[in-house]
């Protein structure tokens, strides 16, 4: 985190907003098909970027909503080959987060390869261009 | 554009192409062939020049093998249908293309589910590997398993050994091992035909020397695989670094413009050595930073700007000219006696010349501790830092780029000459002209990376692919050529390897007939036709 930044509460509307819970799905779609995108959006964690105070709020609102965060200072590495990695060789999974562009170019790349990719990518509001929210979701899940 | 997975491979009817994607599914399985265009979409090079553009190069499907059995059996059906292959291991080449195919319409074979690692000698310091073994595979395994080898890592750490291998990439590690095609020994091969060749030891029946003597007995081949169109390799061992005691990681500067020729000789000469065991390389800070009207005039001045000029101008911003990392491996008492040494030749070579202490490392590290170290991969633990937490204002482009790599001539002349040619290319294109650096991780190479911002709208393609096709002309006006190049530059490139009328060229494209008759293995790759698609040309 930046020394000498306050940190702002996102408002529980941000979160759902850009946040990772944002299992909204068709009406129009079957039960057993509402079911499995349900399952298949919903993030299994959420990254954030600890350097930016824009992302305790965010990850504050992913707990109580029962959601596993993990924070990082810019560097992917571990994300990747402790959790994200290990976990999309099980099987498809959606991930979300909060981080910098940089950060999901990165994450974006890598998920091509495990049959993923990028769903939703937003300029989080208050944060300066710095810092995008986004969820990446394994190929069939709208 | 070519619409992915909804191209017919060229030439190939819709009802031939649906019987060969039937036989790929009663090969691999039918979750495991993909022609969906969604599915098909994810094998689009993510950094194409092309991106959205009607050249832009795509799969027509992609087939995923786990087993080299299922390998044959989807070469052999390529061969009976002429459906075009492009194997990728785990599709990371980017920059250089990524996953997509040289010749739109090919189907890729992804081998990334074949991602056993089959053995780890300690002992011997060796491992043998299928190609969608990543090193992050490999770095978990030997430390899981507490084995005392290093694997060298490209940066960033992501992608195979094997596929990295054989598009020549390269680490940061020591000499043995940091040149990944060097550093290979022995490998299997499925040729055009679906046959399995092994090289080197590996011809013999339970050999134990496969990994131990490259060169088997008579011709050794390895090499045409590699960069090439002449087979699928589905195994590879690699010789390992085996885990020092102990690292030190130095850098050394030297503080004025024509100190570059001492440097590098220098420089060099102790990497012959093996003083300096490690990757290093060259960069200028003097040259490099923001970069104002004024450095940009000395930049890109015909000829360059003088030496005297530019003295003033390192020393009017307070910074070094030259400056070189370099990582020393072993106890530390010989780490110590290398660094002095590095330090005596120097100082008395080149006078002002400084030098810092960036790290010394006692080996094994801690997950903490590992994760602590700011040069990761010279002590070969992959990184992904590359994207966030490393970008500065002369970082390479964020987002899509390509590469532009040519292969400088090891000495300060021609790396001072190459700095002032790129320099003007880019500046004549309207593009933000880069620092200047030559990396050396082959033996005796140097290579000056060179990063085009590439995007997904056409104006930026446009101009990045004008630029690049500038790159590569100027370059062989000085009879230089990237190492390794996108392919849709590679019939360019190629054309630069012209002794003797081509007949390096000829010479490959005799060999593809020879060795895959039905021209079905990556078509087109490093611009190596086969005869059915040579449009009349022998």
């Amino acid at each position: 985190m930046f020394p000498g930044k306050g940190v702002r509460m996102a408002t529980r509307r941000q979160f759902l907003a850009h946040g990772a819970a944002v299992a909204a799905v068709p009406l129009v779609a079957s039960l057993p098909a509402i079911a499995a995108a349900a399952a298949s959006r919903t993030p299994f964690a959420v990254l954030v970027d600890s350097r930016y105070p824009e992302t305790a709020a965010f990850a504050a609102e992913a707990r109580f909503q029962g959601l596993a965060v993990r924070s990082m200072a810019g560097d992917i590495t571990r994300f990747w080959a402790d959790e994200l990695e290990p976990r999309w060789r099980r099987g498809p999974a959606a991930v979300s987060g909060l981080t910098t562009p940089d950060a999901l170019h990165g994450l974006e790349l890598l998920a091509a390869g495990n049959r993923a990719r990028v769903i939703r990518r937003e300029a989080y509001p208050d944060a300066k261009g710095q810092l995008v929210s986004w969820t990446i979701a394994p190929i069939g899940v709208a | 554009m070519g619409t992915a997975g909804t191209m017919l491979p060229p030439g190939v009817s819709r009802g031939d192409f649906n019987k060969a994607l039937d036989e790929f599914r009663t090969a691999v399985g039918a979750d495991w062939v993909f022609s969906s265009a969604e599915d098909v979409a994810l094998y689009r090079d993510a950094y194409s020049p092309l991106w959205g553009e009607a050249e832009e190069r795509v799969a027509s499907a992609a087939v995923a093998p786990i087993t080299v059995e299922q390998v044959q059996a989807v070469v052999r059906t390529a061969n009976k249908y002429k459906i075009p292959l492009y194997p990728v291991s785990t599709g990371m080449n980017l920059t250089y293309g990524g996953s997509a195919p040289a010749y739109s319409g090919s189907v890729v074979v992804d081998l990334k589910r074949m991602n056993r690692i089959l053995e780890v000698s300690e002992s011997g310091a060796y491992a043998l590997v299928e190609p969608g073994v990543s090193y992050f595979d490999m770095y978990r395994y030997l430390r899981d398993n507490k084995i005392k080898l290093w694997v060298d890592t490209p940066d960033p750490g992501w992608g195979s050994l094997l596929g990295n291998a054989m598009d020549r990439g390269g680490g940061y590690t020591a000499s043995d091992f940091r040149d990944h095609f060097g550093a290979h020994c022995g490998m299997e091969v499925v040729l055009g035909n679906g046959e399995v060749l092994r090289t080197g030891n590996g011809a013999i029946p339970n050999s134990k020397s496969w990994q131990q003597h490259k060169y088997g007995i008579g011709p050794w081949v390895d090499g045409i695989f590699s960069q090439s169109n002449f087979g699928i390799v589905t195994k590879m061992g690699f010789w390992m670094m085996p885990e020092p005691e102990g690292a030190l990681q130095v850098s050394v500067q030297s503080a004025k413009h024509d100190d570059v020729h001492r440097h590098l000789d220098l420089l060099s000469n102790l990497m012959y050595q093996q003083i300096i065991p490690s990757q290093s390389g060259i960069s200028s800070p003097a040259m490099g930073g923001p970069m104002s009207d004024e450095l940009l005039s000395l930049r890109t001045r015909a000829g360059g700007a003088s030496s005297a000029e530019w003295d003033r101008y390192a020393q009017s911003k307070n910074r070094k000219f030259w400056t070189s990392n370099i990582t020393f491996y072993g106890p530390p008492k010989l780490t110590a006696a290398q660094w002095e040494y590095v330090k005596e030749r120097f100082s008395a070579e080149i006078p002002g010349a400084t030098f810092t202490e960036r790290g010394s490392f006692k080996f094994p590290l801690t997950d903490a501790q590992a994760d602590a170290v700011q040069d990761k991969p010279s002590l070969g633990i992959p990184s992904l830092n590359l994207f966030g937490s490393r970008n500065g204002p002369n970082d390479a482009p964020r987002g899509s780029h390509i590469d532009f790599s040519p292969i400088i001539p090891r000495d300060g002349a021609s790396f001072l000459k190459a700095a002032n040619v790129f320099a003007r290319t880019f500046a004549a294109h309207g593009q933000p002209v880069g620092g200047a650096a030559g990396a050396l991780y082959h033996p005796r190479g140097m290579i000056m990376f060179n990063s085009v911002a590439a995007g997904k709208d056409l104006e930026t393609n446009k101009t990045a692919r004008a630029l690049f096709t500038d790159l590569v002309k100027v370059a062989a006006e000085n009879d230089w050529a990237p190492y390794r190049v996108h392919p849709i530059w590679q019939k360019q490139v190629l054309e630069v390897y012209r002794y003797n009328d081509h007949v390096l060229h000829r010479f490959h494209e005799t060999l593809k007939d020879a060795i895959d008759p039905a021209g079905i293995l990556s078509p087109g790759r490093y611009n190596i036709w086969p005869k059915r698609l040579r449009g009349g040309r022998a």
